[in-house]
């Protein structure tokens, strides 16, 4: 027994060095995966990060994993989901520290803050940002979660938001986490109702970004005549 | 009198700090709660919550320690070089994860795809699938790998290949195969994955548009040289 644990160590210690000496890039995904879990998942790191990898096939797919998938599965302590889950959050909050971007003056640099802000996001998200006259972000608020028709009852939310931040104008965003970035026929009725209810207020909802799997649209880049756009932007510039 | 155990209290803050990132995510937690977070599992026995506010003091803020070298997050008292690894180490897999969204691949020719699967599988020393999920526009929506063996051996079941599919939204596929020193020569197995896929997936509205067979830096494809015809 105790030379089947010295075993189970050595192998732990020769992962971690490897990783210390090489760098992940000298990794399988099947070794990173090991890796990260002899920090977790204690002597079964090895039977389990096998499952895993059969399951799931690259870290990255692991790592969006459904939370409740790997809850369910009896193998997998809730040491370890959090682990795996930690990675798509701290992906995020880097990104935004990092690459911080505080003014949105471009549908470029909106398209960039909230594709980072969706980062490891597995449900849909609708959140406003408050800018100022200059687009320098005043505040955010995630307004609704979870449902693809949640435009339609946030109008009262947005508002809400807007007033309290005594904001000159609005973005709103949200993300298909599995789909296409192309807006729905809905997102074109939502962004229409949001617009004209936010102008009786005298707020200008300045943009609405969707974020897809692996790209990003700005509505007011759309080559179509649509009431976001009726609304004149100075100082805010399109790729168009 | 109630003696509280300085193991259990830290095992019961360790819990609760988990419950709570499972229930909400990191949206409520402040800077050194999550780095007290990440320090759990590199020191299991310590009292991580002083050595989290040392590294916020010292580095300024959450991505400073995590861009931190190893060297410079050894200095900090209490935290070993091997704990130090782990930031590391997190600091690496948040860049892995962060290097695939919205890098967005758009395959224009057949010859991009080629490249992109030579790159995948330069490094590659075993056997695997790897399933690009495309869409109408050849946009590189997801990929997904698969041992050869698995699949071939059944290990890797036709209702787990649909649930992958299906949970991804997938609509178009292309298949990738590699050979370790051989020539992209297609075998008798590289027809029977290809065969797995589409008895799967065609039925669901899958696509497969193509199968890349990969081997010594050279690609063939199924489709370009007509060897799809078996399919039909």
């Amino acid at each position: 027994m105790e030379k089947q644990n010295n075993n189970i160590t050595d192998k732990k210690q020769l992962l971690r060095l490897k990783y210390l000496s090489d760098k992940l890039d000298s990794m399988c995904e099947k070794e990173i995966i090991q890796l990260l879990l002899t920090y977790s998942a204690g002597k079964k790191y090895e039977k389990l990060s096998e499952e895993l990898y059969e399951r799931f096939g690259t870290f990255n797919a692991l790592a969006d994993a459904d939370l409740r998938y790997l809850l369910n599965n009896s193998e997998i302590d809730e040491k370890t989901v959090v682990l795996l889950h930690l990675i798509p959050q701290l992906s995020r909050l880097y990104l935004m520290d990092n690459k911080k971007i505080s003014v949105l003056n471009s549908s470029l640099c909106a398209k960039k803050y909230f594709e980072n802000f969706f980062i490891g996001a597995l449900e849909e998200q609708l959140v406003a940002v408050a800018v100022n006259e200059k687009f320098a972000i005043i505040e955010y608020k995630i307004i609704a979660k979870g449902s693809s028709s949640f435009i339609n009852t946030s109008c009262r939310s947005i508002a809400d938001f807007a007033l309290k931040n005594n904001s000159f104008g609005i973005f709103i965003a949200h993300n298909h986490p599995y789909g296409s970035s192309q807006p729905s026929s809905s997102d074109y009725a939502s962004t229409s109702t949001i617009v004209n209810f936010l102008n009786q207020l005298n707020i200008l909802l300045i943009d609405h970004i969707i974020i897809g799997k692996s790209s990003s649209v700005s509505m007011r880049e759309l080559p179509y005549t649509l009431s976001l756009k009726s609304n004149h932007c100075s100082g805010y510039s399109t790729d168009i | 009198m109630i003696i509280i155990n300085a193991n259990n209290l830290h095992n019961g803050h360790r819990e609760r700090l988990r419950k709570r990132f499972l229930e909400s995510g990191t949206s409520n937690f402040q800077e050194h709660e999550i780095l007290e977070l990440i320090l759990f599992y590199a020191l299991p026995r310590v009292n991580t919550n002083e050595i989290s506010h040392r590294l916020i003091d010292k580095f300024g803020c959450l991505s400073a320690v995590l861009d931190a070298d190893l060297d410079e997050l050894s200095t900090v008292d209490g935290l070993s070089k091997s704990s130090a690894a782990f930031i590391c180490l997190m600091h690496d897999l948040c860049q892995k994860y962060t290097s695939a969204c919205h890098t967005a691949v758009k395959f224009c020719s057949a010859s991009d795809i080629e490249k992109y699967f030579i790159g995948y599988y330069d490094n590659i020393t075993s056997e695997v699938c790897l399933i690009l999920n495309i869409n109408a526009k050849f946009e590189l929506i997801s990929n997904h790998c698969f041992p050869i063996n698995g699949l071939l051996d059944g290990t890797i079941s036709t209702r787990s290949l649909a649930e992958t599919a299906l949970s991804n939204c997938m609509r178009r596929i292309i298949i990738g195969q590699n050979k370790i020193n051989a020539l992209p020569v297609p075998t008798e197995n590289d027809y029977k994955i290809t065969t797995i896929f589409s008895d799967i997936l065609t039925p669901l509205g899958i696509e497969v548009y193509d199968c890349i067979i990969y081997g010594c830096g050279k690609t063939f494809s199924m489709r370009k040289n007509g060897a799809f015809s078996f399919l039909e």
